[in-house]
């Protein structure tokens, strides 16, 4: 979901705003950042018809492993909830330097913590030229294809902001070609037991790309991501490693529909997908007692519908779904599928505010076949500054 | 009635004040429509909406996804900020349109508006002083876009005087449709 405490995220931070700082005052070209602040304050009401009762992050989102399934402590019927979490703010410094044009970014909310308001970086980076440097979305990703639900995310959606070194090259008017080595972070199962933990070998980044074709239609996007997924320390003495290489596909979109409506889309399939989906809650791969590494095959996928009743008020009907085909997971605690189906209406009374009401359902089911499905209405209110 | 409803709701936005000309440019392209002229030169066939009214309802269009942007929830201010570049640019251009299809208007043969119209002299001035109006305004509101320049005071006023326009000229138009 992000890095609330990414340790490059924080150092990159005072290391951006002085390389900006640096860069305008040097003698070639001693012009000012032009500096813009902006974001929005939000609040949200859920009101759901059951829910773990501890506190969770799944209590103030749609967050797949606290969506309780039949069987489980701790339940109870309806809760509701409110908070401001999704606040927002973001500072940007554009400046013309003698490399170009150069910004530096950053954006955070308070959705650290489940059970408390906790600052949380969600992107900080610089940008000179086509290079950018820092925390922001996966290039996995489009963020053209993100639904707008008040729920956050469907349960299929790749959403995930990684540490990255990214270049974009335009390749004529309408075609964009984006390169990134994005930090590692993989989530494996072990084999025998209920965990889910996160692997200390990674050596090699994420190797991602993203093809994106736009014009009057919409856009369309290919992204492509090759992962190396190492075996657990704990596991296996450090002179024997094993590793073993995914690869996962995503098409994703948006395409234009008469005035402003919109069909927006996004399939996923491939090994190590897991790491880029809603938060990681599933395994990238299996880690046998014997350290050996069984990736695992994902697939998911989220189509959303938006359509304008009027130049203020707007709706957005989506569906999502998750399938994790992991043959080697053999506990039976974890996820094996999910779903996820909204249906929102937003009115905007002037370009500043906007009001919105959302019924979310949402199911999952373990490997062991226990399931649960969760229903919600979500209301919010969004003021922008 | 549409620049009052709307007008004074929106007038405390920004860039965002640009919702103000949703239906200001309804009005250029509304269900009221007259038929266009015969020999009308703005209109590809008898029967079919003048190319002026179509530039303004694409405005009206482009406009309305400009304005969504607001409420982007995933997106950076950088991602945005190019996204608005590029929907200014698009305004821009729908902008040129409208001038050129405003211009000739502005340029049709007096006496064939005179006779499809069944105006009168002092009714044919204000016709083509309003086409020549429309003209400047939309070449206004193209040169803003191109500087990126749609200030919340310079956009409402000028679709509040595109509005006035469009309204003044379709009165002349109703006047003498609203006789037969």
């Amino acid at each position: 979901m992000g890095c609330p405490s990414s340790p490059c995220a924080r150092r990159a931070m005072p290391l951006v705003l002085a390389m900006v700082a640096a860069a305008a005052t040097t003698p070639a070209r001693a012009e000012l950042p032009a500096l813009s602040v902006g974001g929005f304050g939000r609040m949200d009401v859920l009101l759901g018809d059951i829910s773990d009762s501890r506190d969770l992050p799944g209590d103030n989102l749609l967050h797949v492993p606290n969506i309780p399934v039949s069987g489980q402590a701790s339940l109870e019927s309806s809760r509701a909830n409110a908070h401001l979490k999704n606040s927002r703010a973001w500072v940007r410094a554009v400046a013309e330097t003698g490399l170009g044009t150069v910004e530096a970014y950053v954006e955070g909310d308070m959705a650290g913590s489940a059970d408390r308001y906790e600052r949380r970086l969600r992107h900080a980076y610089l940008i000179v030229g086509q290079l950018l440097v820092g925390q922001s979305w996966t290039v996995f990703t489009s963020t053209s294809a993100l639904a707008d639900i008040e729920a956050g995310f469907g349960v299929g959606n790749v959403i995930t902001r990684h540490d990255q070194i990214r270049w974009t090259q335009p390749l004529g008017d309408a075609t964009t070609l984006t390169l990134a080595a994005e930090e590692p972070l993989n989530r494996l199962h072990v084999e025998g037991t209920d965990r889910l933990v996160s692997s200390s070998r990674d050596r090699r980044p994420d190797m991602v790309m993203r093809l994106d074709r736009t014009g009057g239609w919409g856009d369309v996007s290919v992204g492509l991501a090759v992962r190396e997924i190492a075996t657990i320390a704990s596991l296996v003495p450090a002179s024997e490693t094993d590793s073993e290489t995914g690869v996962a596909v995503n098409v994703s979109g948006r395409l234009a529909l008469g005035v402003a409506d919109n069909l927006r889309f996004s399939f996923k399939y491939g090994d190590a997908l897991a790491r880029h989906i809603q938060a990681g809650y599933f395994a990238d791969a299996t880690v046998t007692a014997d350290g050996r590494v069984d990736p695992t095959s994902t697939q998911s996928g989220l189509i959303a519908y938006q359509h304008f009743w009027a130049p203020r008020w707007r709706s957005t009907l989506a569906a999502s779904y998750t399938d994790n085909d992991a043959n080697a997971v053999t506990s039976r605690a974890l996820t094996r599928r999910s779903r996820s189906a909204h249906a929102n209406l937003i009115w905007t009374p002037t370009p500043r505010l906007s009001f919105g009401i959302e019924y979310l359902y949402a199911w999952r089911q373990l490997f062991g076949g226990e399931q649960g499905d969760l229903n919600r209405i979500n209301m919010t209110t969004r003021f922008n500054f | 009635m549409w620049r009052t409803g709307f007008g004074s709701v929106f007038r405390s936005a920004g860039l965002r004040g640009l919702l103000v000309g949703l239906p200001v440019l309804v009005g250029c392209a509304g269900g009221s429509m007259p038929p266009p002229l015969a020999g009308d030169p703005s209109a590809a066939e008898s029967g079919e909406t003048p190319i002026h009214a179509v530039m303004s309802k694409r405005l009206l269009l482009q406009f309305a996804s400009l304005n969504a942007l607001l409420f982007d929830p995933h997106r950076t201010e950088t991602e945005l900020a190019a996204q608005r570049r590029l929907k200014l640019d698009e305004i821009r251009a729908t902008s040129r349109g409208l001038q050129a299809a405003a211009a000739d208007v502005r340029d049709m043969d007096g006496a064939a508006i005179a006779e499809s119209l069944e105006l009168d002299e002092d009714q044919l001035r204000s016709f083509r002083a309003l086409a020549a109006r429309l003209e400047a305004q939309a070449d206004n509101l193209a040169q803003l876009a191109d500087t990126g320049r749609l200030e919340r005071e310079l956009a409402e006023e000028l679709f509040e005087d595109i509005y006035d326009t469009c309204d003044a000229c379709h009165r002349i138009y109703r006047d003498q449709w609203a006789g037969r």
